[in-house]
């Protein structure tokens, strides 16, 4: 078990990229269907829902970036690893940020994503107001990710 | 599965776009003739191109039978089950029940007896009744087709025959109420109830009739003491009005006092209010029957205009007569 930093540094890298996708999943499919629902009695509004559709993909795109980032940190992807068990378990709980708050955060901004859709179904021209309240949701989710970047940039200057 | 209606929720509200406004009511209603009004209809899409190749002078019944069997296609593009849509297809079935039973001991069974679109299926319905097979009913049909048949058979008093459905009809919404986990489904039930309950007391108290009646017409509710009701409908309109203030439906008292046709409209303008909160929901079923019932209304407001305008009826009391609209 010499390598247990790695497979906590690990852990965090997968967790990361599986809720914030999970989470991401489940909000674009559901602003999907919503979406498609409008599209099917009115085609011309493809691009206006097609936006808010894809509003709740970020999180994937965040949970991605972190795994990645711990990933280089980590060393895995030049070949060799060299990673404490303090320090595997300090990447373990930096990755925890963008992978709690990646997957609550895609959903709940799926369902504002999807009252938009509504909004936009019959007033159009409010498309910029329908956009603003998912995206206030996503503000949450970049705090999440600053906290996760900062901590894993900052792991290797730690000594445990 | 939260979240299972998203689509069909979506695509009503792209739908509810052509509903008419009530700026379309007055558009409608300003119409000089009646084939104007037919022809502002058909340019929101009313009528089918069958309907479109008759003319202006077709039969306004034809272009609302259209309009309704339209609906129904939407629903059923929509949602698998259509169980969630009995509360409002009971009225058909229990009507055409009464039609069956009706037609059968008086042997004058026609197929214009039957308004379709209901849960049963009118051929089963009528074949139960002529061979006496009550039990091959659904549940709640059994017992009170079998005693509205026998009572009818021996009695020939349609009205008691009526009565026996009708009251089994609202046992069966209330039922469909309180069985149900959807919101909107248990309000209307629920508010379906009180509203008969408050016709029959109104129109016990103008016909002058006792107790008996009273308490076997009405039909438990929660929002209403149904004891009271038929207490204060025994006594004078005073007593009855004052009872009805200081319920939940005082504000049927207004239209009511004015006269008792006005009932239907405070029905159908109330049900418009209680659907409204349907219009900020984006996940439940509660849309899908909200928009069910705004189309319901909007035809029935279409068919008091056209058949206002066929017969010359002053654009006056046509208003008059008009309901809310929901969009």
């Amino acid at each position: 078990m010499s390598n247990l930093g790695v497979v906590l540094a690990l852990l965090g890298a997968a967790l990361a990229s599986l809720m914030a996708g999970i989470g991401s999943a489940i909000g674009v499919g559901m602003a999907g269907e919503a979406a498609a629902g409008v599209v099917t009695e009115d085609p011309g509004k493809f691009g206006k829902v097609l936006l808010l559709q894809l509003l709740p993909g970020t999180q994937g795109i965040y949970g991605l970036l972190v795994a990645v980032l711990t990933l280089i940190q980590i060393g895995i992807l030049g070949g060799s690893s060299e990673v404490s068990l303090g320090q595997g378990l300090l990447y373990l709980v930096s990755c925890l940020p963008i992978a709690f708050v990646g997957l609550w955060s895609a959903i709940r901004q799926a369902r504002a994503a999807v009252s938009g859709i509504s909004t936009v179904a019959k007033r159009p021209e409010q498309m910029g107001k329908a956009m603003i309240f998912p995206a206030m949701v996503e503000t949450y989710a970049i705090l999440a990710l600053l906290v996760s970047v900062l901590s894993i940039l900052n792991i290797p200057k730690i000594n445990v | 599965m939260k979240w299972q209606y998203t689509y069909a929720v979506a695509r009503i509200r792209a739908r509810e776009l052509s509903l008419l406004s009530e700026q379309d009511v007055s558009r409608l209603i300003a119409c000089e003739s009646y084939e104007e009004c037919v022809n502002a209809l058909r340019d929101k899409g009313w009528g089918d191109e069958a309907l479109d190749a008759k003319g202006p002078d077709c039969d306004y019944q034809l272009m609302l039978k259209a309009e309704e069997q339209r609906l129904w296609q939407l629903v059923s593009e929509l949602v698998i089950d259509r169980a969630p849509f009995r509360v409002i297809l009971l009225p058909i079935d229990y009507h055409n029940l009464k039609a069956a039973i009706k037609g059968y001991i008086t042997e004058s069974l026609e197929d214009d007896l039957f308004m379709p679109g209901g849960t049963v299926d009118i051929s089963r319905l009528t074949k139960c009744i002529e061979e006496g097979d009550f039990a091959n009913l659904p549940q709640g049909m059994v017992e009170p087709a079998r005693e509205a048949f026998e009572k009818l058979l021996h009695t020939g008093d349609g009205q008691l025959c009526d009565n026996i459905i009708d009251k089994a009809l609202l046992n069966a919404i209330k039922a469909e109420g309180d069985g149900s986990k959807v919101g909107l489904i248990k309000v209307y039930a629920e508010f379906f109830v009180a509203s008969v309950n408050i016709k029959v007391a109104l129109r016990g108290q103008a016909m002058h009739k006792g107790r008996e009646f009273l308490s076997s017409e009405l039909v438990a509710c929660d929002s209403l003491d149904v004891k009271k009701l038929a207490e204060v409908a025994m006594m004078n309109q005073t007593d009855l009005f004052e009872y009805l203030e200081i319920t939940s439906y005082a504000d049927v008292v207004p239209f009511v006092a004015e006269s008792l046709q006005k009932f239907d409209i405070w029905r159908d303008n109330r049900i418009i209010e209680l659907i409204g909160a349907e219009k900020y929901d984006c996940f439940s079923i509660g849309p899908i029957i909200a928009y069910v019932l705004a189309r319901q209304n909007e035809i029935k407001v279409a068919r008091i205009i056209l058949s206002g305008k066929r017969n010359c009826v002053e654009n006056g009391l046509i208003k008059e007569r008009v309901r809310m609209m929901y969009a």
